[in-house]
């Protein structure tokens, strides 16, 4: 079955990761099996499935940490091969970098890997772009938060640009600003179409919002992957209650924001409607907090079109599996 | 080699950034004067009396003597501590060569355990100008020396090995360390089974390890003879070559798993 699930991919140049017959087993339990990846160039993949279904276990593969009982797999056209390895960063698991350092230098140390310019220059812009710039560059990283650490394992990862970034979980630990600032970061990295990402996760909602391609892995075999549906980009109705409403929406309109006041059905309420696209709702109310206005309600009409889609995708995709597995038994 | 200089480069950034490496140096040199003082209480009363001959060499060699330890909390703050932790992984996702990573670790601490050696002969060097201003065993007590390095890396090698078995820091210093001292009650017992074997085979059993390093601490007769080099470098060779293969053979852990 796994092996005609290729055909879902359009036909293009050599594909950024394919994987051919891999299995991956611990002892007796078998962590993959027979899995038949194929990630075209320059799109941003989802890798969809519960946890212990075998995401990581594939991107470890993916990343030299493990070796494959069987099977083969090409990564930027080429074997598995320091070559290939130095033109990919990743983020598996969780970041493994040195408690007793500083974020900036834990980068330095990985920088002289990957840059023979070893500027520090790019370590701090790197820094920087990932939000960790300022004292929080110069914090153990033993002492840093999760959401922290997870970004500096994001900055190693980024180093040296490279063409392929495996990226398991990453918004795991972030809080929902940080997690919405990692997505933006990841759509930014992809979005000139000239670096593949493979990015797992056991959030539709984040495939969604994230990717243009998905996966899905359940117990051990890829149930069904492709690219997701190319959906218009549906705005989102924002209807938000503020303290000062009139005051919100001069600021709201003078920072560019679509905004206009409506009033409740009997008239006694009176409220605003802003207009954002899928997932930037929350620069509304960080705009708003900027000059000291907090919304008391805010409600979305969210298109959830192509949310239902992949959702319907995974679980029919799960739910095949599942009888499948049932039957067998 | 340019991969090999920037990943020692950086090994040694982080081992002298470890306040438990600093703390450890500070216990070690501690140590080496206790078991100076000791030596010199010892022998103050028999025939290494200041000015006398041989002076030197029992200084630097007692001094010396230490180095096997320093070998093994190296190879676990160094190698053992970036398997746990997971760092290994981090150092290979690059596609640096495991091999590469095992030489720059191995690299590493033979810099730092030349670094401590040079201190310890430093430091019998003054008090042999202090005690003993005329002495004339500098040879003798240089030569005890570089094979007391020789003999730390063979721990060294030893401590690496270890630290591949378990992937733990505990287990490499507390394996290590008992394997040093078991060594002294293992020797000596070693060394009369194998007076029924062929002589070379006799020396072989008995000049090793615990064999080698007491007699570094000023019996020079044991240093004489030239093969007994050769076997040390052999010692060290198998050990990382095992070391090598465990690197190769194994998973790279995610640490803490």
């Amino acid at each position: 079955m796994a092996g005609n699930l290729t055909d879902n991919i359009p036909e293009a140049a050599t594909p950024a990761v394919s994987t051919q017959g891999l299995y991956k087993r611990f002892g007796r339990i078998t962590a993959l099996s027979n899995v038949n990846l194929v990630v075209p160039q320059g799109t941003i993949l989802g890798l969809l499935g519960p946890n212990g279904s075998g995401k990581t276990t594939l991107l470890s593969i993916l990343a030299g940490f493990l070796s494959p009982t069987s099977g083969t797999f090409q990564m930027l056209g080429e074997p598995l091969h320091r070559r290939s390895l130095a033109r990919t960063g990743s983020l598996i698991s969780r970041p493994l970098l040195w408690p007793h350092l500083s974020c900036r230098d834990n980068l330095r140390c990985l920088q002289g890997l990957v840059d023979k310019t070893s500027d520090p220059e790019k370590v701090d812009q790197l820094l920087e772009e990932v939000g960790l710039a300022g004292d929080a560059a110069r914090r153990k990283f033993g002492q840093c938060s999760t959401g922290m650490r997870q970004r500096l394992g994001l900055a190693a990862a980024l180093l040296g640009s490279p063409d392929l970034l495996l990226l398991d979980e990453p918004t795991t630990g972030l809080d929902p600003e940080g997690m919405v600032e990692i997505r933006e970061l990841i759509k930014d990295m992809g979005k000139d179409g000239s670096r593949t990402i493979i990015m797992s996760s056991h959030l539709l909602h984040e495939v969604e919002l994230t990717c243009d391609h998905y996966a899905i892995i359940y117990r051990g075999n890829l149930v069904d992957q492709g690219p997701l549906s190319a959906q218009p980009s549906m705005p989102t109705s924002l209807i938000i209650s503020t303290t000062d409403n009139t005051r919100a929406l001069d600021h709201l309109s003078e920072m560019g924001w679509s905004a206009s006041t409506v009033r409740s059905a009997n008239g006694t309420q009176e409220a605003l409607t802003v207009t954002t696209e899928p997932g930037k709702e929350w620069m509304v109310a960080r705009d708003l907090a900027a000059v000291g206005i907090f919304p008391e309600r805010m409600s979305a009409t969210v298109p959830a079109v192509s949310s239902v889609s992949l959702e319907a995708k995974y679980l029919a995709a799960v739910g095949r599996e599942e009888t499948a597995a049932d039957r067998a038994s | 080699m340019g991969e090999l200089g920037v990943l020692v480069r950086w090994e040694l950034f982080r081992l002298l950034r470890r306040v438990s490496m600093v703390v450890l140096v500070a216990l070690a040199l501690l140590l080496a004067a206790a078991v100076l003082g000791l030596t010199l209480a010892q022998n103050l009363g028999a025939f290494f009396f200041p000015g006398e001959p041989g002076y030197f060499q029992v200084t630097a060699g007692t001094l010396a003597a230490v180095g096997p330890l320093m070998a093994i909390v190296l190879a676990a703050f160094v190698h053992a501590a970036d398997l746990q932790g997971g760092n290994c992984r981090t150092l290979a996702s690059r596609g640096t060569a495991r091999s590469v990573l095992l030489v720059s670790k191995t690299l590493t601490c033979s810099l730092a355990l030349l670094v401590y050696h040079l201190v310890a002969l430093g430091m019998a060097f003054l008090l042999a100008l202090f005690f003993s201003p005329n002495f004339a065993d500098w040879q003798e007590g240089l030569a005890g020396v570089a094979v007391a390095y020789l003999a730390s890396l063979l721990y060294l090698a030893l401590g690496i090995l270890l630290a591949h078995w378990r992937q733990s820091v505990v287990f490499t210093v507390g394996v290590g360390i008992a394997f040093i001292f078991l060594e002294a009650i293992a020797y000596p017992i070693a060394g009369e089974l194998s007076r029924f074997l062929d002589w070379p085979l006799h020396l072989l059993t008995a000049w090793t390890l615990w064999g080698v390093t007491n007699g570094l601490q000023g019996d020079s007769e044991l240093l004489a003879p030239p093969w007994f080099i050769p076997i040390i470098v052999a010692y060290i060779c198998v050990l990382l070559a095992l070391a090598h293969l465990a690197f190769h053979k194994f998973d790279l852990r995610a640490g803490g798993e």
